[in-house]
């Protein structure tokens, strides 16, 4: 029978989105701009916290992207649950070029909007292109799998995580921002295994956030 | 715009006992009939909105799908498009017993009938194509599915762009008893998006059908 828990030689990889941060909360392209949490994304976060302890959830290591409002989050959990934590800036959000920071209506503004975006063309102008996004997501999954099987807590960004996802299921870069979006709401996380002897990925939720109710369903 | 959930069947006896079902027919135990009761009160309780049930016709799922709609107004249909992948002969075969009646091969092909006389994988992933398109060609709306873990797995397939691989080499969406998926079809955009994957609501929840071994 397929036990998890029981299996040292198999990989338990959970990935989390940030809380809410102050960029989120002014609806703003974040990128690598660098904004705080809100009280409210503290307060995710703790909620996470507190259920996982009452589940009584194990890591071996929390990885962070060092951008503050992900360091925030993982800090919030990795001090609540008493695990070790380090940083590493593959897991940042995209660069998303002269679009950091900027409001929809900004955005709108100030920068031209192509009529077909390409899956190699740089986003903002000088920022990583899709195909870019996706080659770093590939070498984030290489850097964990460098890594020996455990259980591990990543905190990272949506964007990023999308294409974690695209890397480890076989989807590629398409133009136009087709393909599928895998929603991550502010501390919802995604939960799966891979086992390294069957090279078998088994992705066991997505969009967990059962610990905060969202308006958005 | 369509809101598509995706909702494997409440526990049956054949997951209570461990065996590899397919399309053969067991009916709920209590714990599947209360997880499905729990979910259609909860889903009624959110105030959500589904315009039609769509189910397989096997009773693991129209039992499910009869109580989410009884309890929630719903009309339902039953389509065999949504029945569980054909395990030829190792239908009925229990999943702790099956590394003895199936030894390990060194490799399997996606178009491999499994069990003899099944679906292959590639049989499957045509069978999930052609379901989901029955859907899309209704007008928008919100539709639940009520099917299995196997088939639902393809269908998530053909939503992301992933085609079936040889032997191990394709991801398994786990799905727990009552665990759905929801997504979002822009048809004007043509875009989906994963709303989430195996929500489950109930710490009752059992798992079900080891498919990772097989698929």
């Amino acid at each position: 029978m397929y036990s998890p828990t029981h299996t040292p030689t198999i990989y338990h990889i959970t990935l989390l989105r940030h809380g809410e941060s102050q960029g989120n909360f002014e609806g703003r392209h974040q990128g690598q701009a660098d904004f705080p949490l809100t009280d409210r994304g503290r307060d995710q976060s703790n909620a996470l916290l507190d259920r996982w302890k009452s589940e009584a959830k194990e890591f071996n290591l929390v990885i962070s992207s060092p951008l503050v409002r992900a360091r925030e989050t993982a800090e919030i959990i990795s001090s609540g649950l008493n695990i070790p934590q380090e940083l590493d800036p593959l897991w940042m959000e995209r660069d998303n070029g002269l679009m950091a920071g900027l409001s929809e209506e900004e955005v709108r503004d100030t920068l031209p909007q192509p009529p077909f975006i390409h899956p190699y063309q740089a986003i903002g102008q000088t920022g990583e292109s899709q195909w870019e996004l996706y080659l770093r997501a590939g070498k984030a999954v290489q850097s964990l799998l460098n890594r020996p099987p455990g259980s591990y807590l990543i905190v990272s960004h949506g964007g990023l995580l999308n294409m974690f996802f695209y890397a480890i299921l076989g989807i590629a870069p398409q133009p136009n921002f087709h393909g599928p979006r895998f929603r991550f709401n502010n501390s919802a996380f995604a939960t799966l295994t891979y086992n390294p002897t069957s090279h078998r990925w088994y992705v066991l939720g997505v969009n967990d956030h059962l610990h905060w109710k969202s308006e958005e369903g | 715009m369509y809101l598509i959930t995706l909702l494997r069947h409440g526990e049956s006896e054949g997951n209570s006992s461990g065996v590899l079902q397919g399309q053969s027919d067991y009916p709920l135990t209590a714990t599947g009939v209360e997880q499905a009761e729990q979910l259609a009160s909860y889903w009624k309780s959110e105030d959500t909105k589904f315009d039609l049930i769509v189910s397989s016709p096997l009773q693991r799922a129209s039992k499910t799908a009869e109580i989410i709609a009884n309890c929630m107004k719903v009309p339902v249909e039953y389509d065999p498009a949504w029945k569980e992948r054909n395990f030829g002969r190792l239908q009925g075969a229990n999943l702790r017993e099956l590394d003895q009646q199936v030894p390990p091969v060194d490799f399997f092909h996606p178009y491999e009938p499994i069990g003899g006389n099944g679906e292959s994988q590639l049989d499957l992933y045509t069978r999930a194509c052609q379901a989901l398109q029955k859907i899309i060609r209704q007008p928008a709306g919100s539709y639940l599915v009520v099917s299995h873990g196997g088939i639902l797995n393809k269908v998530l397939y053909v939503i992301m762009g992933i085609t079936p691989q040889g032997h191990y080499n394709s991801p398994i969406f786990h799905f727990g008893n009552t665990g759905y998926a929801q997504l979002r079809y822009n048809s004007s955009s043509r875009q989906w998006a994963v709303i989430n994957l195996n929500r489950q609501l109930s710490h009752i929840q059992v798992e079900g059908l080891q498919s990772w071994k097989l698929d």
